[in-house]
């Protein structure tokens, strides 16, 4: 009698399930009346990974930022004043979860808007359905998908395909003997990319690419591949499209303990705390790599402040939200530029004039990209930080503006991006 | 498990035909009583679920136990991807190629494949789910592991367009009835028989004649063709695939659906099982951080305590107190014809 | 190829192949005593890889008192784990159940255990990637051949520890019983040997090894959570190419691997995994019961 009771709650609930899914709080739907004193609200949708440190910290962020927009305001619109409501929903970082993530927040939600999705398997799955129904979707994703020209209302705010560029000037100006060069990426859409890119980035300012080697994405013993890089003798290696936690670690301790002593460059901000936390500090020695806005010397106010809210709010701070939160000032902007909610016209004037906008991790802005037949507003060049490691310190290097980041990607591929 | 044409007796045949009928007709205006495109869109995920399940029970109805049901769903879906998109064929074209195709796949390495029952194929048929996910994501002309994008719609077929998820819906219930037909139609065959027989004793359907090798190979075959129609609605519904989607856990989750519903019913086990997965996690979006561990747990006191999965479970107790009214009719009857 | 590059890409193989190893010697113990195909086995190395991380990072203990307290603690989980679920499973299996009904059921019911452990351990220890200092940092550096001290001892503690799992196996009784049991557990109960305790000892060994594993390896590379969900499919095969049932098999199997692996990567690049794949299943084509195992229906 007990098993059968138990059955019935249980068949109960799970019969209920899409019932109960489906019988979500309606969604208010925006009242035609203009500009009320009452105060509105705007959804806004986000899917992102809630079993990894990206998306787990994105998601503290934007529950950090956007209360606190609200609270100073938020947004205004022909007079009428909106309150941002983020709705954030796991996409597991796989193609089927971002897809039904994305399902629920376009049919179920009636979101307009999409912002700060770190994973490129479910934006790209989402793209079919935000496209037809004219959402709006300023997103992270190293794919090159995200993109691509047949994509009218999405937006990449994450700088992975613009900042390789930037980087070998610098790397020229700093260590003008480095000759040689070794891509190691992992083997995926991203790797492969973004190791083809910097190839080619290289080569415009005289550096021989030696061989781009690709490794599995869930390696973790990199021993093989560090001695297969020393029978080549690089003086500069390169990490196009790696993961900045362990793994990136795990890659200078293999070469550290093969032997190499050259110079190592990195488009990406690796997370010191988790690098640190499987190689010594000597393997990292000559890393140019892209240093968190927040760390610099003198950093801008609102980096500051960013970073002191985080602390006041979560204790230990922790800077890998600081690539995708750009999605979420960049939303604010263009919905103050364009003065519109309607997301077909925010499209319309984005794709055609561009747009700039600042966040903590300094000044972002919209740039076609001609090289992949996209001559619509659609890629981000941004002001871009860079840390040296020299002595067991990593220290500030430099700062690329945004401007000098574009002009430095026109000259690696080709074409006006502006 | 009861043999269902064993025609003895027909009333209940009736009852059952009768309930066909209109659990068809249900399927048949869902769409229509639901207005949210995401429920549409879970139930379309759950209508693949079930095909996929049913290729599981269909290996498990020949004791073979298979972890590659993901292996042909990505070679369905590919295959019809490069067929439509490079060699400009229409879907209702690409379709029957595609069946084609990984039939011919499925009869080469499951000639390898079956040979080995038991543990052994178990692991080859999650190894070789593996295989087709990296062999893709290497190949550069399938777009390797960022996969392809822009896969288009299937071409219109008289008025239909397949431009909403309802169009999809039916497509997808279409081939769901399909293969629920030919399924029922195999069970209740020779071939189904044998089946059987070979699960309960492999040595056994040898003495009775029943080569197990190539009953084996069939069901393989069958499943594998089935899995790979799957794959060719998926590629066409999403518009976009990657390898990742096709992953060896796809397979494990697959399984679950036959064990949940009920290992025993081989049509609708998988049906009650893939729904039950699509929708409790999406319900369970609500607990968010610890939704894959009461799933587990669910998982766990299903397995535990509910043997026979869902189905087998609501029989059992359907069965006590059907006995139970049956035995009051007889009761009433009996004082009935004695008062008179 | 030089003679440096060979012992280079020897040790890298050995040590990657000494992991599988230990692995695959759990889950075949697992697999042969209590017949569940572990699916959980990934998420038991992921535990053992944290369980000395609390001991050796958090609380400053000696390395080898560490790994020895992550076998232990990872035997406790495993026989609390068999004793929880798989105990009460196979409760309902009775003499006439058919074998593939009995495999999938526990099959399924580990892929339970690994949902429940997968997510227990993120929401625990948190998502952050975490990595332990090597207690042993010194390289080797012999005619220019660079050898990580880490590496030697890795391969060294493995070779000791099937050295004493073959003492434990073929010179005790309790070795005795529990390969009896994996090939007739009707007949040691006949003896009057009470079979429970020795399929929860069996999974409880499996589960140490498991966790030894997790825990030799953690100093090499880092502590993820997923790094549970990456080995696994690495040790299905490996489990396969060496033989189900085969001691000496699993350690060729490892080995081969391992070697195809290393050498794989150095000349043929990233494709090297797919061609061990192929490899694999091309051995068992020819060989159906692996290198060394006998066939098994």
């Amino acid at each position: 009698m007990r098993k059968i009771a138990l059955f019935i709650v249980l068949a109960i609930t799970m019969a209920a399930s899409p019932l109960l899914v489906a019988c979500n709080p309606a969604p208010t739907t925006p009242s035609t009346s203009p500009a009320s004193t009452e105060v509105k609200t705007l959804k806004v949708g986000c899917t992102l990974p809630f079993t990894n440190s990206l998306g787990i910290d994105t998601k503290k962020a934007l529950e950090m930022i956007v209360p606190a927009f609200n609270q100073a305001g938020g947004l205004t619109v022909k007079g009428q004043k909106y309150n941002i409501d983020v709705i954030i929903y796991d996409d597991k970082y796989t193609a089927d979860g971002g897809r039904a993530a994305v399902e629920r927040l376009v049919n179920e939600d009636k979101v307009n808007f999409i912002i700060c999705q770190v994973g490129s398997a479910p934006i790209v799955a989402g793209l079919a359905v935000t496209e037809p129904a004219n959402v709006l979707v300023f997103c992270g994703g190293a794919s090159g998908k995200i993109i691509s020209p047949q994509n009218k209302y999405t937006y990449g705010t994450a700088t992975w395909r613009t900042n390789l560029a930037p980087l070998f000037p610098l790397l020229k100006k700093n260590f003008p003997n480095a000759q040689t060069m070794v891509n190691l990426s992992p083997d995926d859409e991203t790797g492969k990319a973004l190791a083809a890119d910097n190839a080619k980035a290289a080569a415009s300012i005289g550096i021989k690419v030696l061989e781009s080697i690709f490794y599995p994405r869930d390696t973790q013993d990199f021993a093989p591949f560090a001695t297969k890089i020393m029978s080549l003798k690089p003086d500069i290696m390169d990490y196009p499209g790696a993961v900045a936690g362990t793994q990136f670690g795990l890659q200078f301790k293999a070469l550290y303990e093969a032997g190499y002593k050259g110079v190592h460059i990195s488009p990406m901000q690796p997370n010191l705390v988790e690098v640190l936390a499987v190689t010594p500090k000597e393997s990292m020695e000559n890393l140019i790599s892209i240093m968190p806005a927040t760390d610099i010397t003198n950093p801008a106010e609102m980096a500051k402040k960013y970073k002191a809210d985080w602390v006041a709010k979560y204790g230990e701070w922790s800077s890998a939200s600081l690539n995708w939160i750009p999605a979420f000032y960049a939303f604010v902007e263009a919905i103050n530029k364009v003065d519109s909610v309607d997301p077909s016209v925010v499209a319309a004037y984005l794709s055609a004039n561009g747009l700039q906008w600042e966040s903590p991790n300094g000044k972002g802005i919209l740039v076609k990209r001609p090289d992949l037949n996209n001559n619509r507003f659609c890629d981000t060049c941004a002001s871009l930080d860079f840390g040296l490691f020299k002595n067991g310190k990593y220290e500030y290097l430099g700062t690329i503006t945004a401007e000098e980041a574009l002009k430095a990607n026109e000259t690696a591929f080709g074409g006006s991006w502006k | 498990m009861k043999l269902p044409n064993n025609g003895a007796n027909h009333k209940t045949n009736r009852y059952k035909l009768l309930a066909i009928i209109i659990a068809v007709a249900a399927l048949v205006v869902l769409p229509f009583c639901i207005e949210s495109g995401y429920i549409k869109h879970l139930i379309i995920m759950a209508c693949i679920g079930t095909i996929l399940g049913m290729t599981f029970s269909m290996l498990y109805s020949a004791g073979l136990i298979t972890l590659g049901a993901a292996a042909f769903y990505a070679v369905g879906a590919y295959t019809s991807t490069v067929l439509v998109m490079y060699a400009g064929l229409s879907f209702w074209v690409a379709l029957p190629l595609t069946v084609m195709i990984s039939a011919i796949m499925a009869l080469g390495f499951g000639a390898l494949f079956v040979r080995n029952a038991g543990v052994a194929f178990v692991i080859i048929s999650l190894i070789f789910a593996q295989v087709i996910v990296i062999a893709i994501g290497q190949a550069e002309f399938l777009g390797g592991w960022g996969g392809i994008i822009g896969i288009p719609r299937p071409d219109s077929l008289g008025p239909v367009e397949f431009a909403t998820k309802h169009d999809f819906y039916y497509l997808i219930l279409a081939f769901l009835l399909l293969v629920v037909v030919v399924y029922t139609a195999l069970y209740s065959s020779r071939i189904g028989r044998a089946w059987r027989a070979i699960k309960l004793s492999p040595n056994l359907a040898g003495t009775l004649g029943i080569n197990a090798y190539r009953y084996r190979l069939l069901a393989y075959v069958i499943g594998s063709t089935t899995a790979a129609v799957a794959g060719c609605f998926y590629a066409h519904y999403f518009q976009n695939i990657t390898p990742g989607a096709f992953s060896g856990w796809l397979s494990i989750y697959v399984q679950l659906y036959a064990v949940l519903g009920g290992l025993e019913f081989y049509i609708l086990g998988p049906a009650i099982g893939a729904v039950i997965m699509t929708f409790v996690p999406e319900y369970l979006r609500v607990v968010k951080e610890i939704e894959p561990i009461i799933t587990g747990i669910l998982l766990l006191i299903i397995i535990l305590f509910f043997p026979g999965g869902i189905l087998g479970t609501i029989r059992n107790s359907a069965n006590v107190s059907f006995e139970g009214f049956d035995a009051r009719v007889k009761k009433i009857k009996a004082s009935l014809t004695g008062k008179r | 190829m030089s003679l440096g590059l060979f012992i280079q890409l020897l040790v890298n193989a050995l040590t990657i192949g000494s992991i599988y190893i230990l692995m695959v010697l759990g889950l075949d113990i697992i697999l042969r005593g209590t017949k569940i195909l572990n699916f959980a086995h990934g998420q038991l190395y992921m535990l053992g890889a944290y369980v000395l991380f609390l001991f050796f990072q958090t609380l400053h203990l000696n390395f080898a008192l560490s790994l020895v307290l992550s076998g232990a603690s990872l035997a406790l989980i495993g026989a609390l784990s068999y004793l929880g679920i798989f105990a009460v499973l196979s409760r309902r299996f009775t003499v006439s159940t058919t074998f593939s009904y009995i495999l999938l059921l526990s099959a399924m019911a580990s892929v339970g255990l690994m949902m429940i452990l997968q997510q227990g351990t993120l929401l625990v220890f948190g998502t952050q990637e975490r990595g332990i200092q090597s207690p042993l940092p010194q390289i080797i550096d012999v005619f220019n051949v660079r050898i990580s001290l880490m590496r030697l001892i890795i391969i060294f503690l493995s070779l000791l520890i099937c050295i004493c799992l073959y003492l434990l196996m073929y010179k005790t009784t309790f070795g005795k019983i529990l390969r009896a049991v994996s090939y007739d557990p009707e007949a040691v109960t006949l003896q009057g040997i009470n079979t429970s305790w020795v399929f929860v000892s069996c999974f409880a060994l499996g589960s140490a090894l498991a966790g030894l594993a997790g825990g030799i390896i953690a100093p090499l590379f880092s502590v993820t959570p997923s790094m549970g969900q990456n080995i696994i499919f690495m040790s299905f095969l490996v489990l396969l190419v060496g033989g189900i049932g085969s001691y000496r098999g699993t350690i060729a199997g490892g080995l081969l691997v391992g070697l195809l692996l290393s050498f794989g990567f150095q000349f043929m690049g990233g494709i090297a995994e797919l061609f061990v794949f192929m490899l694999v299943i091309i051995i068992l084509v020819f060989r159906p019961g692996g290198l060394l195992g006998e066939a098994a229906e």
